[in-house]
């Protein structure tokens, strides 16, 4: 996929084994046809932020990441004027309280923990990408 | 009488004494007191007043000594300064000038808080290296069980025509446990977050939390046939969320152990015991427990039945526990194996 592409998802995500299910959850639904998978928040940045990117339906994102983390990516990205219009969706193992809250000061769209249990990470995700790929209305 | 040994039981005490006259001014001071503050007694007495060691501006610092000095009983935290302009945090406390020979005279006695303040600093950094290993253990253990459980999953879906039932069977073991894993660490979370949290007493509507939660249980397993007797619910001043984990985790228990029975009974009730405590009781037809191991049932990952009979973590009574403490409560359980449990809590009336 070249940076020309549309690009419907966006999935952050360090963990290439983590990536790898939440690409399978939702390919499983046809819904991984236009899914672009960055490894860390500094290549999400630049991708994000260069000229000739298409803007993403919704972007998936995980918090801990090395180099820049996902709170990072946050922070940035909600404080674009251009780019703060994208659906953010943190999608993280942290159940922690100042995390949510952080998050959603920063303005964060959603935010969902990764359930252990797959079936559940399954639909998760799955749910995940028919709200916001299919029902939801991105501003254009 | 004794002269002598006033002045140096008074010169020699663990605790700093010095006193001022009406502007302040220091007029007498001890020598464990000007050891503290690393001066001479000539270059202090006559000379200084008290407010130039309090480290504050000015204005406070006399602000500090009059409230101090009309309040007999109170003491009061602060830091000094010392020559070499380190500083240093005290307790103060004075006396009621009452027969003293001159009433403008004001005495205060001193204590050195250094070590108390050092202990609550390690306290502290104790504290944060806690909640960073807690968060680690949210975020970095669950992370490769998802993937155990998750590829497991894959494997089973996605290659079944390559798995015998044998095969199928110790993939279900292995996501069995990466389940199990996952909510243990889950509720080893909520046990520690619970010692932490600041507890927010509010009065509370314990009827409403109680049909809240059952009714929550209910739909989790809406072909069962249970029975539930609510009686008088008496209102408790207590953390709101807390009393809903608390009736989750009890009334959770009794669906759970009263699994096996055809119609379940469950009552639920409160009284007053004495005029200090609200008892509350959740009594269960279920398969009840040996009184033998009553000791156990609220320890951490202490459980009473086979991992096959019934699920959990053993930690759902070691949260109840917790809580009940938390406010100032008791719990204890009454069973016999075969012939249901009781489970009460007291919490303590607010005056």
């Amino acid at each position: 996929m070249t940076t020309h592409d549309v690009v419907e998802i966006l999935l952050i995500e360090d963990n290439p084994d983590d990536a790898g299910l939440t690409i399978h959850a939702l390919k499983k639904h046809d819904l991984a046809n236009h899914l672009l998978h960055v490894q860390d928040g500094e290549e999400a940045l630049s991708y994000l932020f260069s000229p000739d990117t298409t803007t993403p339906k919704v972007i998936l994102l995980d918090l801990k990441m090395p180099k820049v983390d996902g709170m990072e990516v946050l922070r940035k990205l909600k404080s674009d004027e251009l780019k703060k219009v994208i659906p953010v969706v943190v999608l993280t193992s942290s159940r922690e309280d100042r995390d949510v809250l952080e998050s959603y000061q920063l303005g964060v769209n959603a935010y969902i923990v990764k359930p252990v249990d797959f079936d559940k990470f399954a639909k998760a995700i799955a749910d995940i990408g028919f709200f916001w790929v299919m029902l939801n209305q991105p501003p254009k | 009488m004794f002269e002598k040994e006033g002045l140096i039981l008074f010169n020699h005490a663990p605790c700093g004494y010095h006193l001022i006259d009406e502007d302040g001014v220091i007029i007498n001071m001890n020598d464990t007191m000007l050891g503290w503050l690393g001066y001479e007694r000539e270059e202090i007495i006559g000379k200084k007043r008290f407010s130039d060691f309090i480290h504050a501006d000015r204005d406070a610092a006399d602000r500090m000594i009059a409230t101090l000095a009309k309040n007999e009983e109170h003491h009061t935290e602060m830091q000094l300064t010392r020559k070499d302009g380190e500083t240093f945090p005290v307790v103060m406390g004075t006396m009621s000038p009452e027969g003293f020979s001159d009433p403008a005279v004001r005495m205060f006695s001193t204590l050195d808080n250094s070590r108390c303040h050092e202990a609550l600093e390690r306290i502290k950094r104790l504290d944060q290296e806690l909640e960073a290993f807690s968060y680690s253990i949210s975020h970095d253990l669950r992370a490769p069980l998802r993937s155990i459980d998750g590829y497991s999953k894959i494997l089973q879906e996605d290659y079944a025509d390559q798995l015998d039932k044998e095969g199928q069977r110790v993939l279900n073991v292995v996501m069995n446990n990466a389940r199990r894993m996952g909510n243990l660490i889950d509720d080893l979370l909520d046990f520690g977050r619970l010692g932490r949290k600041v507890l927010q007493r509010k009065p509370v509507n314990m009827a409403m939390i109680v049909n809240t939660v059952l009714q929550n249980l209910r739909d989790q397993k809406p072909d069962r046939e249970i029975e539930v007797r609510i009686g008088d619910l008496l209102a408790a001043s207590a953390d709101a969320d807390m009393m809903r984990q608390l009736w989750f985790n009890l009334l959770g228990n009794a669906f759970k152990y009263s699994g096996q029975e055809k119609v379940a009974r469950i009552d639920v009730r409160s009284y007053m015991l004495g005029n200090r405590e609200i008892c509350y009781e959740i009594k269960d037809n279920g398969v009840g427990f040996d009184m033998q191991y009553a000791g156990k049932l609220f320890g951490i990952f202490q459980r009473l039945h086979k991992m096959q009979d019934f699920s959990g973590t053993g930690v759902g009574l070691a949260i109840v526990k917790r809580i009940v403490s938390r406010h100032g409560g008791r719990v204890w359980a009454q069973a016999a194996v075969g012939e249901g449990a009781t489970f009460s809590f007291t919490l303590p009336v607010e005056e």
